[in-house]
């Protein structure tokens, strides 16, 4: 270690002694709230609501192609990869460096009678709301680019509508559409029919 | 599937995530707030800082160890600083021509006492200190630094630079 490293080290150290972590910072509500509710996502305590067959819906996939990742191209989105896992899929925005913060989300179409549970800010990353009616339900997500979805893919269907290509993916009961407008990464999954799903996701902002 | 939830694997990871965030999110915000005026661009820098943090969760190993300290606030400073220079479309752009002619090669600081070294790595610009925590301590290329504080690869290293030939002309100086 050369003495510049050294005097480094020794510097950043002292320097570290006098950063003091016990003063309290007075955050904002909001800052508490956004914070929480990541946290809260984070020990999974939100998931519960949504047991099997949102987690069906989201994880656990059996489609092995020959090739493990393929690159999308769409002009008004962003490219997107498709990496196929033995057990799952995973849909990423492959450049995602410049990221906008998930503050709001629109939900232009929500099906008669389904009503809101839950609804969930995380921290300016992603925004999340489940609805249901008796044993129906889904959930919308919105959230920066630099986010993953993890889903099953038992089978998977390309559709396209004015400018966006929408993944439709199903397993089973539960379904979901995964897309991408360019600035945010939108999530819908449920046990509701392909057609709802679609008009939601063709509503989302 | 969300934010942090996507971007730590394991459920030990996200317990020790959970710990480190209570244990410095007072330390983080009043290091954010020290470089940017309103709480709540300071709140964002944090924010910005634990995505980061939470990315590169495997460069920390003791939450409670000084290294990660340090790490934690140059890692915040550094967001703070990128988010004080978007907001104000500042642009830093040292001219090669600032820069001596004298490039200060890390072995020509060998000469020197340690003791007296640090007290002039002391009167560094906070900024240029970081940079030079963030390469010799923590192991960061100029690229991932460009990165974090949101400028050029090639400033980073012209920025590196100027502190260490600061640094020398300072000892110089002290002779």
């Amino acid at each position: 270690m050369s003495v510049l490293e050294e005097a480094l080290f020794l510097s950043c150290e002292l320097k570290t002694d006098e950063l003091d972590c016990d003063k309290e910072f007075s955050f904002s509500a909001s800052f508490e709230k956004k914070m929480n509710g990541l946290l809260d996502r984070m020990r999974g305590n939100k998931y519960h609501k949504f047991t099997k067959s949102a987690v069906r819906a989201m994880i656990i996939a059996a489609i092995v192609l020959s090739f493990s990742a393929t690159v999308f191209a769409f002009p008004s989105a962003r490219q997107y990869v498709i990496a196929q896992f033995s057990d799952h899929n995973t849909y990423k925005v492959s450049d995602a460096d410049d990221k906008s913060f998930a503050e709001d989300i629109y939900i232009g179409y929500i099906p008669e009678g389904f009503t809101e549970n839950s609804f969930s800010e995380g921290g300016g990353l992603s925004i999340t709301a489940e609805y249901s009616k008796n044993d129906r339900w889904f959930f919308v997500q919105k959230s920066i680019l630099d986010t993953k979805i993890n889903y099953d893919a038992e089978n998977e269907e390309i559709i396209k509508h004015n400018g966006i290509e929408y993944r439709y993916h199903s397993s089973g009961e539960a379904k979901g559409i995964i897309f991408n407008d360019g600035s945010y990464i939108f999530n819908v999954s449920g046990n509701i029919s392909k057609d709802e799903l679609k008009k939601i996701a063709f509503e989302l902002k | 599937m969300i934010a942090f939830f996507d971007l730590i694997d394991d459920s030990e990871n996200k317990k020790q995530f959970e710990y480190l965030y209570y244990k410095y999110r007072n330390l983080m915000a009043y290091i954010a707030q020290e470089s940017l005026s309103n709480q709540e661009d300071a709140e964002d820098a944090v924010q910005d800082a634990l995505i980061y943090i939470a990315k590169n969760f495997d460069k920390i190993d003791d939450i409670d160890s000084k290294q990660t300290k340090s790490y934690i606030s140059v890692i915040t400073k550094g967001f703070a600083i990128s988010k004080y220079r978007k907001e104000r479309k500042y642009i830093y752009d040292i001219s090669t021509e600032t820069l001596n002619d004298c490039t200060a090669e890390d072995s020509s600081f060998d000469i020197y006492d340690k003791t007296e070294l640090v007290m002039v790595i002391d009167t560094l610009d906070e900024e240029y200190r970081n940079l030079l925590y963030l390469t010799y301590i923590f192991g960061y290329k100029s690229k991932e630094i460009a990165k974090m504080y949101g400028m050029s690869d090639s400033n980073v290293r012209k920025k590196i630079q100027f502190a260490k030939t600061d640094l020398k002309n300072k000892l110089k100086g002290g002779k």
